[in-house]
């Protein structure tokens, strides 16, 4: 097709167009601002430029919607009775979603690659040791509260924070885009997302190790909870951990406590590193230690699934964020 | 580039047989009422936004951004005209945090009140009945240029375009204000072919 257009451009339409391209000199961007402010025929002109430029953009590179909705269902039984957990999540992307899946496709391609390669030269190293490492190392998922990409969270908060409502929910801990939340008074330690714990907030996670396996209760197990907190105000808080057998969470709640330590935040600024350290004991007989109902059954939690509780206690009013934590088997574990 | 809005909702206990049906019935509904409301209004919200911050991946995201906020936000209930206006002022609030964040870095932008002139004279354009058209008018008429003239179109419209423009002025020995002056050379050909395409027949 001829490169010669019907109409030959006129001064407004070659200003905008060297605008439009991020071409424009100081002097050509004054005049382009004085005809947009004088004349009402030519920002109506350059409007219909514009939407011929949306167009354009449509016609080369279309944006699409995709709509994702999972569904989690845990089937069991509580007292007895079937029960069903449901989790819902749904996503909607904007954007050619072709060229960001072939990219990520990509990359995966190469990442395995690279993986199986080093697999040879490695496994012996790894293999054989692993076959006497004590079973049952816990690893956190979500640790650092990175799961969730906030970036175009209009609040930059949610509640729902991934992986760390197992059993149980609450509104006085969220999810936050720390620097956003902050007004840029406070960054993450790592990242950008923090959990950050209102009096009264918890979290807690299932604890699994690397294959998905649960963290039972063991006589003489010791681990060591490690993590970054940062206080908020004057109202000292006060971090409650615990490594708990969840009994039931509904429609009683009933609790056991493996190991628990209290830990008092002094506030001051700055992220400041914690160190907690859970010894089981010998003896795993124990009464509940959070219970909605009358009777307090003794129970021997060996054998139990585990689950780590990081609940927000202290004074009126206190505040803290929290960010990568990391659960641990202790050296000094007997077994 | 693609961006995303993750909504967990954590639901414990019983759930009685069919309620899960029921929403997924509505939330199917809610999709497809966003997605043709969308479909019809992102040719305004991105020409809106262009007064503020024309810069291309600027310009996108802050797209995907309205998008997004009227997805959580937008009236679904009252019609095309409302879910725009409500787009619009969307965008008004997202333009604007933008020029913010970025004016004087490295864009030219308009004057506050020009940019703002210029985004009101887009808002005023009555929507076209049949957006769908013009665009499938606009590939039928790129589809008419030639190999090299679709490349240097598809440069300039597709992701990183100042940095591929670049390239390929290097890679052609051409100089950049030359490709730039070919590109809007271009521009008024398609637009042109555009108007021939869409006038009915005499």
């Amino acid at each position: 097709m001829s490169e010669l257009p019907a109409h030959p451009p006129d001064e407004l339409s070659e200003l905008f167009a060297r605008f439009l391209d991020q071409q424009l000199d100081e002097a050509g961007h004054a005049r382009l601002e004085e005809l947009l402010r004088q004349d009402p025929a030519a920002r109506e002109r350059c409007a219909q430029r514009l939407l011929f430029e949306a167009d354009l953009k449509d016609a080369i590179q279309p944006g699409e919607l995709e709509w994702l909705e999972t569904r989690r269902v845990v089937l069991g039984k509580k007292d007895g009775r079937p029960s069903m957990e449901i989790q819902r999540s749904q996503e909607l992307r904007v954007g050619p979603r072709g060229r960001a899946e072939l990219a990520g496709k990509k990359k995966r391609g190469r990442l395995i690659a690279a993986g199986v390669l080093a697999a040879f030269a490695i496994a012996a190293a790894i293999i054989v040791p692993r076959i006497f490492q004590a079973p049952g190392v816990p690893v956190l998922r979500n640790p650092g509260f990175e799961t969730t990409d906030l970036s175009l969270n209009p609040t930059g908060n949610t509640t729902a924070l991934i992986d760390w409502q197992d059993y149980f929910t609450t509104e006085d801990a969220d999810l936050c885009e720390i620097a956003r939340v902050t007004d840029g008074r406070i960054f993450a330690k790592s990242g950008r997302n923090v959990a950050r714990m209102k009096l009264y907030g918890h979290l807690t996670q299932r604890l699994h190790d690397e294959r998905g396996r649960p963290i039972t209760a063991r006589p003489g197990a010791r681990y060591v909870l490690t993590g970054w907190v940062h206080t908020e105000g004057a109202a000292k808080p006060l971090l409650r951990t615990a490594l708990r057998v969840v009994a039931s969470g509904r429609p009683a709640m009933i609790q056991y406590e493996a190991a628990t330590q209290r830990l008092e935040l002094a506030p001051r600024p700055g992220w400041q590193p914690f160190r907690i350290e859970f010894d089981l004991g010998e003896n795993l007989e124990r009464e509940p230690s959070d219970v909605t109902i009358e009777q307090r059954p003794v129970l021997d939690l060996t054998g139990r699934e585990m689950t780590l509780s990081i609940d927000s206690r202290g004074e009126k009013d206190s505040l803290f964020y929290l960010d990568e934590v990391s659960l641990e088997v202790s050296e000094a574990t007997s077994r | 580039m693609s961006h995303s809005l993750s909504l967990t909702d954590s639901s414990d206990g019983l759930l009685a047989a069919g309620t899960g049906t029921a929403l997924a019935g509505q939330d199917a509904e809610r999709v497809r009422r966003f997605s043709e409301f969308w479909q019809q209004s992102q040719r305004s919200v991105r020409a809106y936004l262009a007064s503020f911050v024309p810069d291309g991946s600027l310009l996108d995201d802050c797209v995907q951004e309205v998008a997004l906020v009227a997805w959580r936000k937008g009236p679904l209930d009252d019609g095309e005209q409302a879910f725009l206006h409500h787009a619009l002022a969307c965008a008004r609030h997202i333009g604007m945090a933008a020029r913010r964040k970025f004016h004087g870095d490295r864009l030219k932008l308009l004057s506050p009140d020009v940019a703002q002139g210029l985004a009101d004279a887009v808002a005023a354009v009555e929507p076209a009945p049949e957006p769908t058209d013009r665009v499938e008018a606009l590939r039928h008429c790129i589809g008419k240029l030639s190999d090299d003239q679709q490349a240097l179109i598809r440069l300039r419209y597709g992701d990183d375009s100042a940095s591929e423009l670049s390239k390929e002025a290097l890679r052609a020995g051409k100089n950049l204000l030359t490709l730039y002056k070919r590109l809007e050379r271009l521009r008024a050909v398609l637009r042109d072919c555009v108007t021939r395409q869409l006038s009915p027949p005499a």
